[in-house]
Order: C-alpha cells, then sequence, then structure tokens
C-alpha cells in the first residue's frame, strides 16, 4: 500500500476534463472532487450533485424582514407614540411600503450570503483546503480518494488517456501554505 | 503655689557672659536678612541659585497644597427673602409712558424684556410702533454711558456737581447767557423743572429743537390763528383725505395714532357698513402713507407748492396771483378731483402737507378753513404737544454762541453736531462755549464735544411723566434700578440750581398732587397709586372750535411761487427730497440693531440708506441699481447707492436722514448709510427738506441689503385685491368664494381639536406695511440679528415679514407679470400692497410630513410645533414650504464673533425673553404663533378657575399693531373675534387651491378708486 | 459539445492571439502583481489631493456651519443634494451591469462588471458623506434611526422620503458590497494561489478560504443569480425613493409623478457614462483592451443612446404635462428653466444630455474611443446640471414671489463637489492595484466560444456560411485589438 492519498488528474481544458469524469464513471472510479478555475456547467448533474436550496432560504429571510420592520413601523407610528404629522392618518400604508421593501432585499440578499458561506465552510482566514494551486489558475483538477479498490496504475492510464496534461499521486490531502 | 525655682539655659546665663548677653537680644540666633530683603536692592539683586530652589520648591509644594483643597462651593438660593411682588417665572407689568403714549412695560424677575401699549391709551389704544418696541433693547445697550464724565474723565457725581454749580455760580455773576437746548419737552415737569432753573439762573434761556422740525406748522397757525401750536389731527373723522407729502400713517407728528385713525375708516367693521375714506397722496418719494393710499399722485417737490395754490383755486373758485396749471395734466386732473371730492365732503374733509414751510402750511390752513375741517377733523383747541421745536430759535441760538455771548449749553436729549443742517457752523459756535453740558445717555457726536457729560437715565429706569396731546397726562414710573452709574437729567438741574425738592421722584409726586390728579378727578396717595396701575389722566376735552381764515393769501401765493421756480431744477439737476425712514426715523436709535435690521416697509431695504430714484432717471443716466452716486447740495455732497424706486416722481431723489451716525455705540460705528442732514437748508426761518441736487455717478457698487428682492406678485392669487365699487356690488368680490364657501375635500379625515383651535385673521385692508409687528416678533422671541452681509445672502431670521408688491396700472388695467412690466415704458402710476406673512400653521402641514425626525408635528390645538433640540437641519421642511416662512440657524449666530451686533454681549441678554430658548446653529425656527403666551394664558385662565376667554391671548405681532390688522384666538368658539372676522366674505385663505389647509385667513384688499383712475 | 457553439456572426469578447487561461489570469493580474506605472501615479497624485481638498471643506463646513454654503431662505438645497443624486446615479450603473445584464444573459458584461460594481460602491459612498455633511448638525445624524432614545424614544418619521433614503441608501449599499465581494472570492483565491509570504497571507483571510469545488461553484452561481435577482428592484427602488425626495413635495417641478421612471432612466444613463469614462482609461492604462473591447464600448455607447433618448423623452413629457395641467405655479416653474435667470442651467441640462447623445446614431461615434470618452464626460455634466435646475432652479421660484431669491455658490460649495471626485478616483485607483478589475472567473468562462482566437479556429476549421464569415470579418475592422491582415486570407 503505497502513501499516495490522493490522486490528481490535471486537464488544461474543461471539455477535456469532461470526458475524463465520464471515463472515470464508465470505470467506476469513484471521484472525491473537481476543482476548477471557473464554474463549468453540467458538472454537478454528473458528479449527481443536488440542486442547492439557497433560493428558499433567500425567500424566507426576504419575508422576515419584510414582516420586521413593518411590524416596528406600526409599532413605532400606530401603538407607541402617534402622532398628527401633517394631518396624515397614523396608520398611512402606502408610506411604509418602501422601507418595508428595502429590508426585505437586505435580509434576503444577507440572509442568503451568510447561509452559503456557512454552508461551504467560507469565512475570513480559513485555511484553504486546496489540492493545487493552479486549480485556481488554469488547471482544471479531478481529485480521486487513493482509499478506493481500483489500482492506482489504472487510474492513472484513464487519466492519461483522457487528456490529462499531468497527474499527481499527492501524499498529503491538501497543499501546505506554509 | 508657684515654684520660683530657675533653669538656666547653660552656664553663659549664669554667668551672664558678655556674648550671651549680646546673643540674647535677638530672637533669632543668626539675623534674617528682612530688612535687605525688601529694601530694593534686595529684591533687585539676583537671588543665589539655592534661594532660588528653595523658593521654587516652596511655592510648588504651597500651591500644590492648595490646589489639592476642593474648591468652595457656592450654593445660590434665588430670592432667600423674596420682593413680595416678584414670583420667577412669572412676568410683572408696570404701566409707564413713552414720548406720550401710555404703555406697560414687561418685566421678568426684575428686568424689562419688552414694551407693550397701553390697551387704554388715547393715541394709539394699545398700538406701539417699532421705534417703542425696540426701545427697550436701548436700556440694555452696553455703549451708553455709563458714568459722569468731565472732560473725558470719570468722576463721582458730588464732583461734577461741585465743578458744575461752581462753573454756573461764575456765569450768573458775569451775566452770560445759559442755554438749554432739548428736542421737544411734552412733559410737564421736566418743563418745570426747568423753568425753576431758569429762574434760579434768569440768564438760562430753553430752547427746543428738533431734528425733524414741525415749525412750519406751528409758525403758520401763529400766523393764521394766532396760537404757536400743533394741531391735533382726526383722521377718524375725515372720509376725504387729500395728504401732501404728509407720511401721516409712518413718521409725520404721530404715525401710531393716526394709523389707528386712519384704519378705523377703512377696516372690516367699516366696510360691513359700506363705508370706506378716501385718500389721495400727492409725493415725490414713495412714503408708507403713499402705499396706502388709494390714489396716488408723483409730484416733485418745487410743484408742491403750485399744485395747492390750484386746490386752493378749484376748492374756493378764487385764483390766486401768479398760480399756474402744471405741465403734467394727470396731475392737474388729480387735483381737480381732489378738489372735487373734498367739496362733497366739506366738514368731513383733511388737507395734510409735510412742508416744513410756513406760507405752504398757511395755504394749507386757508383750504382746511375753507373745507370747514377746524373743529372736526383739526383740533386746534386740545392741541399736540409731541413737537414744538422751532429752527430760528436755535439758528439764534448758534449765532450768539458764534459771537460768544452763550457761556454754557446743555444739551437734554438732543443731538445737533449730527442732526443740524449746517454741523460746521455749530462746531465752531461750541467751540466759543467754555461749558458744554451734555446729558445724552450714549456718547453721540454731541456729548463727545461736551465738557460734562451728566448721563441721564434710560426712560425705563425714570420717574417722570408727559404730555402728548393738551389734558392727556401720562405717568412715567422706573422698572428697574438704574443699569449704570446714571442720573435724572431733571435730577441734575435741581441739584444746579438748588432745588428744595429731594428728589424729582418728590418733584413730580407734588407736581400732579397740586395740577395733574385733580384734572382727572383724583387726590392724594391713593389717586396717585391707582394712576401708577392706570397710567395716565385725561382731562375733560375742551370742545373743538371752528377757526375761520381771515388772513390775505396774495403774499403767501407769491413766496410760494417764487419758492417754486427757485427750487425747480434746471437740466441736469435733480430735486433732493429728503425724510424720515419709518425704521430709524431721526437717527436716535441708529445703535438698535433690532431697527437696523428692520426693512423698509417701502424698500425693503435694511442697514443702510439709499437714493430713491425713478426708472425713468436711471434709465437716462445709464445707472443700475446698487450703483454709488454723489449727491451735491446746499454745498455738501454724500455718495449712495440709488435704489430703483417706482413711483418716484421723475427728475427727483429722496434720500432717509437719521443714517451715518459716527458716534455712539457699536453698530453707529459699524458705518451704517450716510448722513443726509447736511443736505437740508434753512429757508424763509425753517430747516426745509428738499434742495436742488446735482449727481454724478462714482462707478463703485453696492448691493443694498434687501429682504425682497422681486417686486411684484405675478398675477398669482396670493394677493387678491377689489375696488371699493365692486365691493359694494358683491362683498365676495375676488375673495375667490363668489357667495358659496369653496371647500376642499381632504383625503383623508381631519383630526379633531377638542378645546382649542388657534386660528389667525389677517385684514390687508387695515395692514399699513409699518413693520412694528417685525420689532415686536423679535422681541418676544428672541430673534437673532444677522447684520447686513446676511440679509445680502437672504438669510434674514425674521418669523414674520412683511411682503410688499407693486402693481403697475396700465390703462386701467393691473400689470403685475415680469415680462409685462419689462414691457412697461411708464411705471411710476404703480399701487401698492402689503402683505404679513408667517407661518401658516397649515393643518395639512408640507414641513411636517417631510421631516425624518418628527422635529416639526402638529398639536391637538391647531399649532406646527418646532422641536429644536430634535432637529437635525435636513432643510428639507422649508423646502417644502410654499410660504418659504422657515427660517435656518446658518450660524450660530448668538456667538458666532461675525455676527456681533452687541445682541451677544452678556449683558445686552439680559433682554432675552426667558420663556423663549434662543436656537442653535443648525437647527430650523419659525413662527411659533408665540406658544409661551398661549400657555401662560392657559395657566392665568387655570389659577382664576376660569375657561380661557377670547382676547385673554394676544400674538406679541397682533398686540403692537396700532391698525388692529392681526386677530388671533379661538376658531373653536364661534363668537371668537378671529371667527368673526374669518367669517367675513373677505376672507381667502393664501394658496388654499394646494389644501394645505392654513390656519390663517387674509381679507381682501379694497381699494377706494374710482372708474376715473384705476 | 456542439451544443456550446456560438453563431460566427457573433463579435468576438475576447480578442487578441494566444489567450490562454493562464494569459488572461497573467493579464488581469498584472497591475495587482507588479509596481504600480507612472500614469497611475499621476493619477493616484492628483485625486488624493482631490480627497484632501474635500476633508478641508468638509471639516471647515462643520467647524462654521452650513452657513458656509451658498444656500439661503429660499434655496435650502443646491450643490450638496445635486451631489448626492449625481453619485448615487452613478452608482446605479454598476448594479445594472452586474445584475440586469446577468439576468438577460448577456456574456460581455463578464468583463466590465467588476470595475462597474467597484464604482457603484465608491458612488454611494460619495453619495453617503453628502447625506451626513448636508444637516445643520451633523453630529445628531444618528436621530435619523429608529434607535430609543431619551426624548421617551421619540422614533423617526416613517411618512417622510428622507427615512426611505436612509433605509435604501444603506441597503443598496451594503447589499451591492456583499454581491461585489461575493464574486471578488475566487478571483481572490487566484491571487492567494499565486503569490508568496505575506502577500499570500492577506489573500489568504480575504479569500475566505476558496477552493472551486464543484458545489462552492454550484452555490456561488445561485447566490450570484439571486442575488442579481434582488438588486435589479432594489437599484429600481432606491432611485425611485431618491426622486420621491422630490416627487413626494408640492414644490412646483418636483411634484411631478414621471419622477421615478425619469430618474432610473436618468442613473443608468450616467452610471453607464461613468463607466465608459473609467473603462476607456483603465484599458489603456491597465492594457486590458483584449478584454475590454470595441464592442463593449459600443454596447454601452448604445445604452447611453437609449437611455439618453428615454431622458429626452421623459423631458418633453415634463413640459407637456406642466402646460396641460394647467397649474400656473407649474408652468411658470418649467417656463423659467428658460426664460429665468438660470436659462444657462437649463441650455446645459437639454444640451448636454439630449442633444450631444443623439450624435451616438452614428456608428462611427459610436466606435470612436476618443469621442466616446469626450461624450462620456459630456454626459456626466450634463446629468450634474439636470439635478442643479430640478433643485435649484424649482427652489428659488416658487410660489410666493416675494420670497424669490438666487443661489451663489461659495468656495466650499465647490470644493466639497470637486472634492468629492476625488475621493471617488482615490478609491477606484486603489482598488485596481489591489483586486483584479475584471472577473477573471467570468472571463474565462468566455475563452471557449466568444474569443477571436476560438472563432478563427472554427473559420479554419470550414463549413460555415460564407456570408455570415464575411459578415463577422467586417464587424472585426472596428477593434482596435485586432489585426485584420489574419483574415485576409482566411
Amino acid at each position: 500500500m503505497s502513501s499516495t492519498k490522493y490522486i490528481l488528474g490535471l486537464f488544461d481544458d474543461p471539455d477535456v476534463m469532461m470526458h475524463g469524469i465520464d471515463k472515470l464513471q464508465k470505470n467506476s472510479v469513484p471521484i472525491y472532487d473537481v476543482y476548477t478555475p471557473m464554474p463549468i456547467h453540467g458538472i454537478e448533474a454528473k458528479l449527481g450533485i443536488k440542486d442547492s436550496r439557497l433560493g428558499y432560504a433567500a425567500f424566507l429571510f426576504g419575508c422576515l424582514g419584510g414582516t420586521t420592520i413593518f411590524t416596528l413601523v406600526c409599532y413605532f407610528l400606530v401603538y407607541d407614540w402617534p402622532m398628527n404629522i401633517g394631518g396624515k392618518p397614523h396608520f398611512a400604508v402606502p408610506d411604509f411600503i418602501p422601507v418595508t421593501f428595502e429590508w426585505s432585499v437586505l435580509f434576503a440578499s444577507f440572509g442568503m450570503a451568510f447561509t452559503f458561506f456557512y454552508a461551504t465552510h467560507l469565512f475570513p482566514g480559513r485555511a484553504p483546503r486546496v489540492m493545487d494551486l493552479r486549480a485556481t489558475n488554469d488547471r482544471f483538477v479531478i481529485a480521486i480518494d487513493a482509499k478506493t479498490d481500483v489500482p492506482h496504475d489504472d487510474i492513472t492510464n484513464i487519466l492519461k488517456e483522457a487528456g490529462a496534461v499531468e497527474i499527481k499521486h499527492n501524499d498529503r490531502k491538501y497543499v501546505s501554505y506554509e | 503655689m508657684d515654684s520660683n525655682k530657675k533653669y538656666w539655659k547653660g552656664l553663659e546665663e549664669l554667668n551672664k557672659t558678655p556674648e550671651f548677653v549680646e546673643k540674647n537680644k535677638h530672637e533669632f540666633a543668626e539675623p534674617v536678612p528682612i530688612e535687605d530683603v525688601l529694601s530694593g536692592d534686595g529684591l533687585l539683586g539676583k537671588t543665589p541659585r539655592r534661594d532660588f530652589l528653595k523658593a521654587v520648591g516652596f511655592g510648588v509644594g504651597a500651591v500644590t497644597l492648595a490646589a489639592c483643597q476642593k474648591a468652595p462651593i457656592h450654593k445660590s438660593i434665588p430670592y432667600l427673602i423674596k420682593p413680595e411682588e416678584v414670583t420667577p417665572g412669572v412676568a410683572n407689568y408696570y404701566s409707564s409712558t413713552y414720548e406720550g403714549s401710555a404703555i406697560l412695560v414687561k418685566t421678568r424677575e426684575g428686568r424689562p424684556i419688552k414694551v407693550e401699549g397701553n390697551p387704554n391709551d388715547l393715541l394709539a389704544k394699545g398700538g406701539l410702533s417699532a421705534q417703542a418696541q425696540a426701545s427697550v433693547l436701548d436700556l440694555y445697550d452696553v455703549s451708553r454711558v455709563q458714568s459722569p464724565l468731565v472732560n473725558g474723565e470719570g468722576h463721582a457725581w458730588s464732583e461734577v456737581d461741585d465743578y458744575v454749580k461752581l462753573e454756573l455760580a461764575k456765569i450768573k455773576d458775569s451775566g452770560k447767557k445759559i442755554a438749554i437746548v432739548s428736542s421737544t419737552i411734552s412733559s410737564p415737569s421736566t418743563l418745570a423743572v426747568i423753568a425753576d432753573f431758569i429762574t434760579e439762573y434768569p440768564t438760562a434761556k430753553h430752547i427746543m429743537y428738533d431734528a425733524v422740525s414741525y415749525t412750519g406748522i406751528i409758525q403758520a397757525n401763529q400766523n393764521s390763528f394766532g396760537k404757536a401750536v400743533l394741531p391735533h389731527y382726526n383722521f377718524d373723522k375725515a372720509d376725504v383725505i387729500v395728504s401732501f407729502a404728509a407720511d401721516f400713517l409712518g413718521t409725520w407728528i404721530s404715525g401710531e395714532e393716526f394709523t389707528r385713525q386712519y384704519v378705523s375708516n377703512r377696516n372690516n367693521k367699516s366696510l360691513q357698513a359700506k363705508k370706506m375714506s378716501r385718500h389721495i397722496q400727492f409725493e415725490t418719494g414713495m412714503s408708507l402713507t403713499g402705499t396706502n393710499a388709494d390714489t396716488r399722485i408723483g409730484l416733485k417737490p418745487s410743484e408742491e407748492g403750485v399744485a395747492l395754490i390750484n386746490l386752493y383755486n378749484a376748492i374756493t373758485g378764487t385764483t390766486l396771483p401768479g398760480s399756474k396749471k402744471l405741465a403734467d395734466n394727470a396731475v392737474n386732473n388729480a387735483i381737480t378731483l381732489a378738489a372735487k371730492e373734498l367739496v362733497a365732503a366739506k366738514g368731513k374733509a383733511l388737507v395734510v402737507a409735510g412742508s416744513n414751510d410756513v406760507a405752504t402750511q398757511v395755504l394749507v390752513n386757508a383750504i382746511n378753513a375753507a373745507l370747514g375741517s377746524y373743529g372736526t377733523t383739526i383740533d386746534l383747541d386740545n392741541n399736540s404737544n409731541q413737537y414744538k421745536g422751532n429752527d430760528a430759535d436755535f439758528a439764534e441760538f448758534v449765532n450768539e454762541a458764534k459771537q460768544g455771548q452763550i457761556a454754557a449749553v446743555m444739551f437734554l436729549n438732543a443731538n445737533p453736531v449730527y442732526d443740524y443742517y449746517n454741523t460746521k457752523e455749530l462746531t465752531d459756535a461750541l467751540a466759543k462755549v467754555p461749558l458744554k453740558i451734555s446729558f445724552n445717555t450714549s456718547l453721540d457726536e454731541t456729548s463727545a464735544l461736551a465738557t460734562v457729560v451728566a448721563p441721564n437715565h434710560h426712560y425705563l429706569e425714570s420717574w417722570g411723566d408727559d404730555s402728548a396731546i393738551a389734558g392727556y397726562y401720562t405717568v412715567m414710573q422706573p422698572t428697574i434700578n438704574p443699569v449704570y452709574n446714571t442720573r435724572q437729567a431733571e435730577e441734575s438741574l435741581m441739584i444746579w440750581s438748588n432745588s428744595t425738592a429731594k428728589t424729582y421722584y418728590d418733584y413730580v409726586r407734588a407736581k400732579w398732587d397740586a395740577n395733574i390728579l385733580p384734572l382727572g378727578g383724583l387726590s392724594g396717595q391713593k389717586g396717585w397709586e391707582s394712576v401708577l396701575q392706570t397710567g395716565f389722566v385725561l382731562a375733560a376735552a375742551k370742545p373743538a372750535g371752528a377757526y375761520p381764515f381771515s388772513k390775505d393769501l396774495n403774499a403767501v401765493a407769491q413766496t410760494i411761487m417764487a419758492q417754486s421756480t427757485q427750487q425747480a431744477a434746471g437740466d441736469g439737476a435733480f430735486e433732493l427730497h429728503l425724510y424720515q425712514s419709518s425704521a430709524l426715523r431721526s437717527g436716535k436709535q441708529a445703535n438698535n440693531p433690532w431697527l437696523q435690521e428692520l426693512p423698509d416697509p417701502v424698500s425693503k431695504v435694511t442697514w443702510d440708506n439709499f437714493a430713491a430714484m425713478s426708472l425713468t432717471d436711471l434709465k437716462a443716466l445709464n445707472l443700475q441699481e446698487g450703483d454709488v452716486i454723489t449727491i451735491d447740495a446746499n454745498g455738501t455732497s454724500i455718495a449712495l447707492p440709488v435704489l430703483l424706486q417706482p413711483g418716484q416722481a421723475k427728475g427727483t431723489i429722496s434720500v432717509a436722514v437719521g443714517y451715518g451716525r459716527t458716534k455712539g455705540g457699536k453698530v453707529i460705528e459699524s458705518g451704517i448709510g450716510k448722513n443726509a442732514y447736511p443736505l437740508h437748508s434753512f429757508r424763509n426761518g425753517t430747516v426745509q427738506t428738499t434742495a436742488v441736487a446735482k449727481i454724478s455717478a462714482t462707478g463703485d457698487q453696492i448691493i443694498l441689503a434687501q429682504t425682497q428682492t422681486h417686486h411684484s406678485y405675478e398675477g398669482r392669487n396670493v394677493i387678491r385685491e377689489a375696488t371699493f365699487t365692486e365691493y359694494k356690488k358683491n362683498a365676495y368680490v375676488n375673495s375667490g368664494k363668489d357667495g358659496e364657501h369653496k371647500d376642499y375635500k381632504s383625503l383623508w379625515e381631519n383630526y379633531d381639536r377638542p378645546t382649542f383651535n388657534w386660528v389667525m385673521a389677517i385684514d390687508l385692508n387695515a395692514c399699513t406695511g409699518c413693520g412694528a409687528c417685525v420689532v415686536a416678533c423679535n422681541a418676544e422671541n428672541n430673534v437673532p440679528v444677522v447684520g447686513r452681509d446676511e440679509v445680502r445672502r437672504r438669510r434674514e431670521m425674521h418669523w414674520i415679514r412683511i411682503d410688499r408688491y407693486y402693481t403697475f396700472n396700465e390703462e386701467g388695467k393691473g400689470v403685475t407679470e415680469e415680462h409685462e412690466i419689462d414691457q412697461l415704458k411708464n411705471i411710476d402710476n404703480v399701487s401698492v400692497t402689503h402683505q404679513p406673512m408667517l407661518c401658516q400653521h397649515c393643518d395639512h402641514a408640507p414641513c411636517e410630513t417631510v421631516c425624518p425626525v418628527l422635529a416639526t408635528v402638529h398639536s391637538s390645538e391647531g399649532l406646527n410645533h418646532m422641536a429644536y433640540n430634535r432637529c437635525v437641519g435636513t432643510r428639507y421642511c422649508a423646502n417644502n414650504c410654499p410660504f418659504k416662512v422657515r427660517r435656518f440657524n446658518w450660524f450660530n449666530y448668538w456667538n458666532d464673533s461675525r455676527f456681533e451686533n452687541y445682541l451677544q454681549e452678556q449683558h445686552t441678554q439680559l433682554v432675552l425673553n426667558p420663556d423663549v430658548v434662543t436656537r442653535f446653529r443648525g437647527v430650523m425656527e419659525k413662527c411659533t404663533m408665540c406658544i409661551q403666551r398661549i400657555q401662560s394664558g392657559k395657566l392665568q385662565a387655570k389659577m382664576e378657575k376660569r375657561s380661557v376667554k377670547d382676547g385673554d391671548i394676544k400674538m406679541a405681532c397682533q398686540q403692537t399693531c396700532s391698525a388692529n390688522a392681526i386677530i388671533f384666538g379661538n376658531g373653536n368658539d364661534p363668537d371668537s373675534e378671529v371667527s368673526k372676522a374669518l367669517r367675513s366674505e373677505r376672507t381667502y385663505y393664501v394658496l388654499e387651491e394646494l389644501n394645505v389647509q392654513p390656519g390663517i385667513g387674509y381679507q381682501v384688499k379694497v381699494r377706494n378708486t374710482t372708474e376715473l383712475e384705476a | 459539445m456542439a451544443s456550446h457553439k456560438e453563431s460566427i456572426i457573433r463579435e468576438p469578447l475576447v480578442t487578441g492571439k494566444g489567450i490562454t487561461y493562464a494569459k488572461v489570469t497573467d493579464d488581469i493580474l498584472n497591475p495587482v502583481e507588479n509596481k504600480p506605472n507612472k500614469a497611475w501615479w499621476i493619477g493616484f497624485t492628483v485625486s488624493s489631493l482631490g480627497a484632501l481638498l474635500w476633508v478641508f471643506a468638509v471639516s471647515w463646513t462643520f467647524w462654521y456651519g452650513i452657513g458656509s454654503w451658498g444656500l439661503n431662505k429660499t434655496v435650502g438645497w443646491a450643490w450638496d443634494i445635486t451631489g448626492f443624486v449625481w453619485w448615487v446615479g452613478i452608482g446605479h450603473a454598476g448594479t445594472l451591469i452586474s445584475a440586469v445584464l446577468l439576468l438577460f444573459r448577456q456574456k460581455w458584461r463578464n468583463s466590465i462588471n467588476r470595475s462597474a460594481e467597484a464604482m457603484t460602491i465608491f458612488a454611494v459612498i460619495c453619495a453617503a458623506t453628502y447625506v451626513v455633511s448636508h444637516m445643520g448638525r451633523p453630529w445628531m445624524a444618528l436621530y435619523c434611526l429608529p434607535l430609543p432614545n431619551q426624548y421617551g424614544s421619540l422614533w423617526v418619521n416613517f411618512n417622510s422620503p428622507l427615512i426611505w433614503d436612509v433605509f435604501a441608501i444603506s441597503t443598496y449599499f451594503s447589499v451591492s458590497l456583499v454581491f461585489w465581494y461575493t464574486g471578488l472570492l475566487p478571483d481572490i483565491a487566484t491571487i492567494r494561489d499565486r503569490g508568496k509570504g505575506w502577500y499570500r497571507r492577506i489573500y489568504s483571510v480575504l479569500s475566505f478560504g476558496w477552493t472551486g469545488s464543484v458545489k462552492t461553484w454550484q452555490r456561488f452561481e445561485t447566490v450570484s443569480l439571486i442575488l442579481a435577482g434582488v438588486s435589479t428592484p432594489l437599484v429600481l427602488s432606491v432611485h425611485t425613493i431618491v426622486s420621491m425626495d422630490f416627487a413626494t413635495s408640492l414644490e412646483p417641478g418636483w411634484h411631478t409623478t414621471i419622477f421615478p421612471p425619469y430618474f432610473v432612466a436618468g442613473a443608468i444613463f450616467s452610471g453607464f457614462a461613468m463607466v465608459q469614462t473609467l473603462l476607456l482609461v483603465t484599458r489603456k492604462v491597465l492594457g486590458l483592451e483584449n478584454y475590454i473591447t470595441m464592442f463593449h464600448i459600443e454596447s454601452m455607447n448604445k445604452i447611453i443612446l437609449l437611455t439618453g433618448s428615454v431622458v429626452g423623452v421623459a423631458y418633453i413629457t415634463e413640459f407637456f404635462i406642466a402646460y396641460y395641467s394647467g397649474g400656473e405655479y407649474e408652468q411658470y416653474t418649467f417656463l423659467n428653466r428658460f426664460i429665468g435667470p438660470y436659462w444657462w442651467a437649463g441650455c446645459m441640462m437639454y444640451g448636454c444630455n439630449v442633444l450631444m447623445t443623439q450624435v451616438m446614431w452614428f456608428k462611427r461615434v459610436r466606435t470612436n474611443i476618443t469621442m466616446s470618452w469626450v461624450l462620456s464626460i459630456i454626459v456626466n455634466i450634463g446629468m450634474w446640471f439636470e439635478r442643479f435646475v430640478i433643485i435649484v432652479t424649482s427652489l428659488h421660484r416658487d410660489f410666493i414671489p416675494s420670497s424669490w431669491a438666487m443661489f451663489y455658490p461659495t468656495w466650499v460649495d465647490v470644493s466639497v463637489f470637486i472634492g468629492s471626485i476625488g475621493v471617488f478616483f482615490t478609491l477606484f485607483l486603489l482598488f485596481i492595484r489591489v483586486l483584479p478589475s475584471i472577473a477573471m472567473a467570468e472571463v474565462k468562462l468566455l475563452l471557449k466560444e466568444q474569443s477571436e482566437e476560438y472563432k478563427l479556429k472554427q473559420m479554419e476549421a470550414g463549413h460555415l456560411d460564407p456570408e455570415q464569415v464575411e459578415f463577422y470579418k467586417t464587424s472585426l475592422k472596428k477593434f482596435d485589438g485586432v489585426d485584420i491582415s489574419v483574415y485576409e486570407n482566411a
């Protein structure tokens, strides 16, 4: 058993990489993850990743924001201290719409963004879990967990055939930043 | 049992060795060098380093210790023993008198903070002039003389008295003359004091001298009827008034009184009775009175006399020698028309002239006699004492002084060095007078020359009395202890004339007990006290007799014609006309920033005087408004900026006196305007206000500080006027209601006003635009003075302003729109409207909706509140106010040294009304409807366990208005004065079509113009 | 995969030879990873001097009071709110480019959205400074927030458009910030992975530990899409609310129902002009001609032309309604814009915004860099005057003629405005030094189908409709980054 932890197939072209994924999957090689410098459409389908549910989060946060401010305003101007402002009624709904809208948007965007950061473990100062430095630049990297019953050489070959420009057998999972 | 044991301090003592004895002489073993330290050289001698360090060490230590101690706390306890009449927070009112009219002085915690009219005053019935309102500020003027001066150095009064008495004694022996030069004195007691002084010093003479003199009228009455007095005019009895350059609603004799009388025939009440007086004004410059006239005709000064002769001819049907028609036919027609109307109104007619020329006034007397005005509209028997000055007397005094016959002169409330027409001659003459005593309160131009300055009290510190009209006596009582080390002039005179009375108070008391109280059926302490409350005694008026005119007029006519030819300006020359500005009048109060910032009712100029000219002349000379021109007349010349004055007679210039003072206070010394008195001339025994002037442009430019720069109302219905004929046909005319009341629907239901709904009614037909309300508001609400530059930047802070609009009459219709006005060739035929504008307290206030921080909201009493300490100053409210009545504190006017008009003096700020805060930089402010007055009114009612009555609460502006144009009250009460006024057919609301639902209703302006001219 | 093949007639969005993913990274990160050139230093010096002027003028105002501006009792707002609206308007283009064009799947946005969004943020900062500095008592600015306070908790007036502003502007700023920063994450990660030492550490912190794994990208795209979805109505609401500052008042010239759409159009108009002004310079200075191509410039010019015409129509409508309403005050106000004392301001407004932009109907003008730049400046001036006219010319002569007055700016007014421009450019120049001024990840997306090189390959591969090929070739002529000679023999 070698010390290899992960096998990386580095491609320089997204389409070629997609082929690679197909090949690997045909040979039932489990793919750990794929790192790309840009979003590749259709890849999540191949890897069988479910659609993100962030949209629902956004919607719920939006509703929360809207109700919050509307309730507050009503409390302020209708219940807590109603006063005669230019002879207008206390419960002047049309005047409350702008702020209600603004806070719906505010809560929706912030709620969703932070949910995203939380779900994908993004926060300032987090140690980047990067397997190959060029994955954020010009390489499309397929990572395969070495703990698989497919022999490493076969994997290497499959990747070669698929047109990987480079194949790495890494002993440690992530690139060290030290 | 005491011991007689003896202990030695050692053998030396026992043996009494000489060294020991020697040593024991001194307390200290070593001699202490006190002597040589204290001796000069010890102090001068240089300290050795060690001593120095010691000293420093000790010093530092001592100081440190001292510093360690906690500063002593002084607990201030107001009124540990409280004067029973003073309750902190509650105002006291004392009756007194200002220039002959009865007033009430409002004091708080012992300091006078406001002057208010006495509702029972004979003259203005509670109305008060801007000057009276501002006079309270003069009390706290830091530039007053604060202690007596001899040759410019401060001395104790006793020293002054000794000095003066000695001098006077010398003069008495030498038999040389003493002159007491005063402005008109109508106070019986003061006159008596002076009389006593004269008996003590027989060579003394009392000369009354007025900056603006009425000698012409007085002399004329002497000539015509043998009565050298000013008559008492009754404008309320006149149906037709024809005035020749007499500004009787403003500066002429008794403006406030005449305003009240005049308006009584034009206000709502009289209109309801389908009655309105007719007023025709012939004048040179546009005066406040001219702006209110039904018909106003521009007239050159030189034409005035001729016009009067023509009027006389037209009325009597005779033809005086030398009389000729005038060049301008419009004027001739107007005169014929005026004559017709006057004759038609015989007995109810009045003709007045502002001229100070005896001949002219004699002619006026003749006309009035012909119209049977004497005994009806003119009362010679209960004459006015307001002006008695005699120009000839003063001229004679100057002469005598020049010849060195005068040994002493005393100036009482007179400042001839500033306001005499021939300053040079006067100063030279005064140089020859060894003893010059000035009683003036400030170190003005005259006091500056005086050897002795014996500063008089301010009237709010004085005892005294006054009598503006014969038989009408008002009492003056002090409302505060003398602020400075001053002494009442009368008291000084009494002391110098070794009077028997101890104080002037006793003197006044005695005089009143003896002569005046009985006239009012009063007597003794009780009577006196009741007078101190009511403020005046009114003797039964003598019946006013009719005076037939029986003098020959030919000579008079000739003099007049001669003068008019002499005064007619040739080519390139202009006829100069000098007048008093409504704000500054003679210039006595020139150091008063409230008056300096009060916009002139006609030109809306503040902080300067100017040369008013007609458009035609400006075009001819190719001058722009603001160009500085030099005016040359009577050998002197002054440089003033030009102002384009619609209605100014062609070929004339009007210049206001009272400006350009040089000494007497911070404001004055900041240099305001130019002195126009030297342009006067002495003709036919009187000082005349007209002259022929040459002018030339200097090329300089001055931006006049005007509070209004657009002068027409663009045909907008913010101003609504009608002619009396139209009004008689349909009372609703132009009120926008035409019979049925127009009701603007509102989108939401209105808030209810449970008890009060404070509203206001302003009658445009009553308001003369004098501006007293503006100053009253300043005093009541601590409105800051911002100064000339800020006014130029259009940042004046007045909470109430008076908008003045010109309508130019072109063949029978009024032109008000800018682009049309530019087309007009002749803009001299102009009619004027004044509109007081203040916060309208709209029920649907646009300002409230837009304030982000709720700093301005509506009260349940219909008022628009302003919370200063909540305001962040976005100015959105001001932008959204269609009336532009909100005022923003652009700077910290109360203590930013760049806006110092001595209102920042701690001492002067004692005048502030403690019920109203001063506003800080960056907050918005505006009319509060004198909320503090409303509150105190409610409290008063509460304490008296009753509900607030109509009239309990008066706004400051309303209270001072002699015309009673402003009415405030509770709109919920259908019987309140204001509700009645608002029910008038003429009522309209400015910009009501915006449905902001203003709380102030205006009443349509009505002009009594006939079809002949419109 | 044939599916993403794009028709040949579409113009390329990335030009130049040998553009690989690596080259994209190198080109775009060039300014970030190397010392700045002279041009940058000059620009930075000038603009930071401007920023200093701003600091001075604003401090002066705070010390002496708003009185040091030229305002008066009649004209309560002038350069301050003019500047505020102007900056907010400029800000809007960024959001529009990144959000609206994303929703419309306009791929050409990918190479300009980053700097446009940055511009948004800096512009909104400038606008916000006006909100505070125009107050009489800025130290009390917190009163504008509904915070519990000693007045028995006196809250704020939610009927006031200014409060709506407070909410709108703050929301707008923070949402744009999130949008912008989320988009930056992958690019920061790129810098991180290319960098060394402390440099890498800083960017490592900033990158939030971005990896570029499939899930991350998937969520990233969802987030961008939804943010775009909410930003679009947001940006419209913001300028609508700004316009309500005027529209809900009753000043003649302000009280107008057409304001919201009119202001939004104006905002896009001025915003795109500002983007144009910035990018035309940036692409030269940073040598990004291959990524910000003539196609981009022309497209933006087209939008400027369109919105300019929309604004023009709005102006005409305004006048017609003023005439048709019969309201004398309204009528006078609009007449006054031409015959009043501020007629010249009116001319600047209508001239610059409507007349000048019409020349963009000509392709030669649209595709001429110098002219586009000059025009963009003209538009910015015109839009400033639009706000000046709306605010000052309406206020200075409203209902009551006695209060009519003129407004004269003081040196402080001018300095605050000039200064704010300095602040803006200082921030922008710093931005292009430390962060990629073009969204790398998104440009990389274009490389496959929309790049000139790729299209050339297609042509060489043949079997394309020759007519279309010709069309394509001619369309390339305007590009300054393309050498046509290659195509002669193709």
